[in-house]
Order: structure tokens, then sequence, then C-alpha cells
């Protein structure tokens, strides 16, 4: 029967197709995170730095600038990616997403002390806000790039102390605070985001903590 | 432990919208769960009636399926294709496609049993009157239906043959051989899980090859029994019974 060839011959040219576009994505995404890994990479200096944290906002400043080239990138998935098929492919960027929200909302938080918007995030990684706009930034991938911000934090706070630094970890007690009230605005299901809100809590108590150590030494003279 | 304070006006501009989106998300995923679980108990029970179908009642079965069908598709794959206009329906497709898969099985057995051949891709397009740029359904979900369609042509084949009709043995055999014949021509590019139902059709061929082994050896005169070992253990493997 002739007929059931068909069926799988066509079968065969959809998934040769499909090889096709993904093998474009995936050369993107490998550019994508190899600059991901570059400026995580040059914001580790917040965890080695001592009070003066010029260094700090100089090498925000530098990462905000190099968001440019990740712009650039984000248009050139847009034109790999059918229309109307961003979810088909997504898990390919979801990463170096995630990882991007959390570069820049390190960046924020260093230079302006706040949580980072989506409308920024977006403006930052030239991603539209919502899908019905175009190409845009996935709403969990924004989420997840914070929740590894609060772990990044709460990192720095144990380091800050080390390094003389003692208003630092009252900063980030005040920022991880917001986010924890935040996100518990959010009714969640028992999925991969669910799990990993789970350990901000963890964050949160280690900053608590580190902020409570230097209350009771009182390091803490202007808090 | 620290009391959280409510949260500030920024916060509740930022997560406050969040909290909608995802809302909003999450109740499309479950609307399109449940009729997804409605698809599936559904086309199950047509191929159950499907089964009975014998000599006597086959075009009234048929009658009856075919009226399900256009109960289906009026009742419950429209509201799906509602539920995702203006949607990126693959961000949801994992939440129906158990639905899908059963009602291309389901379909695919009607087919066969009425004009003896293997369901398109095109059919279901226009039987669900939707282009084939406009689905919402992937491919892999429509193979991955037909890979369940043996496992009914399976216990088609053995019920045939105990009920003394093995003249449709050849017929299934063949068409196994070459739905079987097409998923070795995919190989292993497809997904995870048309890999491995892969393995399952094979060893369904086999088994209906060694069917049809007796039957040309000792021919129609082989007593019932002898033909059921043909068949050894194949309710034990190769059928999922339970699926979704």
């Amino acid at each position: 029967m002739a007929n059931v060839t068909n069926v799988f011959s066509s079968y065969n040219q959809y998934l040769s197709d499909e090889v096709e576009i993904k093998e474009k994505i995936r050369d993107l995404v490998t550019e994508l995170e190899a600059t991901a890994r570059q400026l995580s990479t040059e914001l580790q200096i917040i965890h080695q730095c001592d009070e003066k944290n010029d260094q700090i906002v100089a090498t925000c400043q530098s990462v905000e600038t190099k968001m440019t080239a990740v712009q650039a990138k984000y248009q050139e998935l847009e034109q790999a990616v059918p229309a109307n098929q961003y979810y088909r492919y997504h898990d390919h960027w979801r990463f170096c997403t995630q990882r991007f929200v959390f570069i820049l909302s390190i960046s924020e938080f260093v230079q302006r002390d706040q949580i980072l918007s989506r409308e920024d995030a977006c403006q930052r990684l030239g991603l539209k806000k919502t899908r019905e706009e175009g190409f845009h930034l996935d709403l969990e991938d924004f989420l997840v790039g914070l929740l590894l911000l609060a772990n990044e934090l709460s990192r720095w706070s144990v380091n800050a102390v080390t390094a003389g630094d003692y208003s630092r970890p009252v900063r980030i007690l005040k920022l991880l605070k917001e986010l924890h009230s935040g996100f518990q605005l959010l009714h969640m299901k028992n999925d991969q985001l669910r799990k990993r809100y789970d350990g901000l809590k963890y964050d949160l108590k280690k900053v608590e903590e580190v902020v409570y150590d230097l209350t009771i030494r009182g390091l803490l003279r202007d808090s | 432990m620290t009391e959280i304070s409510p949260p500030n006006e920024r916060i509740l501009a930022v997560f406050g919208e969040i909290q909608k989106e995802l809302d909003t998300k999450h109740d499309r995923a479950e609307r399109l769960v449940k009729l997804s679980r409605d698809l599936t108990i559904q086309s199950k029970r047509i191929i159950f009636l499907l089964h009975r179908a014998n000599k006597e009642s086959r075009e009234q079965v048929l009658d009856e399926a075919e009226k399900k069908f256009t109960f289906l598709k009026d009742a419950i794959l429209t509201k799906i294709r509602d539920e995702l206009v203006g949607q990126d329906w693959y961000q949801f497709k994992h939440t129906y496609s158990p639905g899908i898969q059963e009602f291309v099985e389901a379909l695919s057995f009607y087919v066969y049993l009425k004009e003896g051949r293997l369901l398109h891709l095109g059919d279901v397009h226009e039987r669900l009157s939707v282009e084939p740029d406009k689905e919402f359904f992937t491919h892999h979900d429509f193979i991955l239906g037909l890979a369940d369609l043996t496992g009914e042509l399976m216990r088609f084949v053995i019920s045939t043959v105990a009920s003394g009709h093995v003249e449709k043995l050849r017929d299934i055999c063949l068409i196994l051989q070459q739905i079987n014949q097409g998923f070795m021509l995919i190989g292993n590019q497809g997904t995870r899980e048309v890999t491995r139902k892969m393995t399952t059709l094979r060893e369904s061929v086999m088994k209906v090859e060694r069917a049809c082994y007796f039957l040309h050896i000792r021919g129609s005169e082989m007593p019932q029994h002898l033909f059921a070992g043909a068949f050894e253990n194949a309710d034990d493997e190769g059928i999922d019974l339970e699926e979704s």
C-alpha cells in the first residue's frame, strides 16, 4: 500500500525540516550562552571586592553596555523561528535567557537598589513583553532569573561581610524581602518554577542570619 | 523568622500583573487537560465499540462510530481549538496531546475497518475542518496515535482468528509490516516516545508474522488452540491498555 509509505515519508520530511530550524537556532543560542557565561564571570567580582565598590559599579555598567550585542543576537533568533512557533523551540533559549535576566538584575540591584522590572528586562534584551507583541521574554524565564539573583545575593551577603562591607547585606535583605513578598502573590503549580521558588526562603534566611550576626555585634551603625 | 511586610507599590505593580498572567495561563491549561481527558475517554469507547463489530453488526457499528466521531469533533475538538485561538498552541500541547493521540488511534482503527487503508494526516485535517497550517496538534501526535493503532490491530486479529475468520490474518500482517517499515524509515529521528513505541511495534509484528506462519504450514484446519499459541503473551506485551 503506497499510502502507508506516504504517511511516513511525509513525517520524515517534517522531522528533517524541524532539524534544519533547530540547527540554526542552536548555533545562535551557543553564541548567546557564551556571552552569558562571560558576563556572569565578570560579575563574580562582587564576591572579591572590599568596601570600595567602584569596581563593582563599573563592571555592572560595562555589562549593561554589552547588551547591545545580545539584543542583536535575539533579533537573529527571532528571524530563525517561524511565526507563532516560539514555544515549539523555546527550550533552546530558555537557559540563556534566564541567565541574562539574572545578570541584568544584579546590575539593577547594584546601581539602582531595586528589583529589575519586566519592562526594563525586555528593553535591555531587545525582547517584547508579551507574545502578542512579538518575540517576547517568557514570563517564567524572567521569574527564574530573579530567583537566580536571590541565590547569588545570599552568597554575596556572606562575602560582603568578609570584605568588610557591612551595609551590603542590609541592602540585600531589603531586596530579598521585597522579592519574597512579590513571589508570595503568585499562585504556582507544582512545577519547576515552584521548586526553584522554594529555594528563595533559604536564601532569605541565610541573609537574615548574616544581618543578625552584624546587628548583635553592633557592626551596623547606621542601618 | 522574619515577618514578611505587605508588598510595596512597586512590587505590587510588577508581581500583580504577573499573577494575573500566570493564573490565566494555568486556567487555560486546566481547561485543556479536562477536554483532553474527555477526548481520551470517548475515543477509547469508540475503540471498544469497533472491537465488538462482527459480520452482521459491521455496518451498524461503523455508522454508530461515525456519529460518535462527529460528536467528538463538535463537542470536544472544537472547544480545544477555540481555547487555542490567538495562543501559541505549542505552549499548551502537552495538556491535550494524549487526547489527540487517542483520537487518532480510534479514527485510524475505524478507517482501517471501514476502508482497509491507513489514515493520513490530511484525512484528520479534513475531518476536523482544519487547514494544514492552522492545525493545533503535531505530526508527532498523529504518528504516536498510529503507533497505538497497531496494538488495536493486534487485539482485533486475535479475536478475529479466535472466531475462526483467519482470512483477515494476512491483511493485518501486511499492514503491520508496512507500518513497521514506515517507522524504520524514521529511525530514532522522532521523539523519545516514538522510539519507545517502535520497539513494541516490532514485537507485535513478529507475533502476527508467526501466526501467519502457522496458518501457512498447517492450513485452516489447524485447531484453534494452536493458533492461540502464536499470540502467546500478546496480551501482556505491546498493548497499552491504560494510557494517560
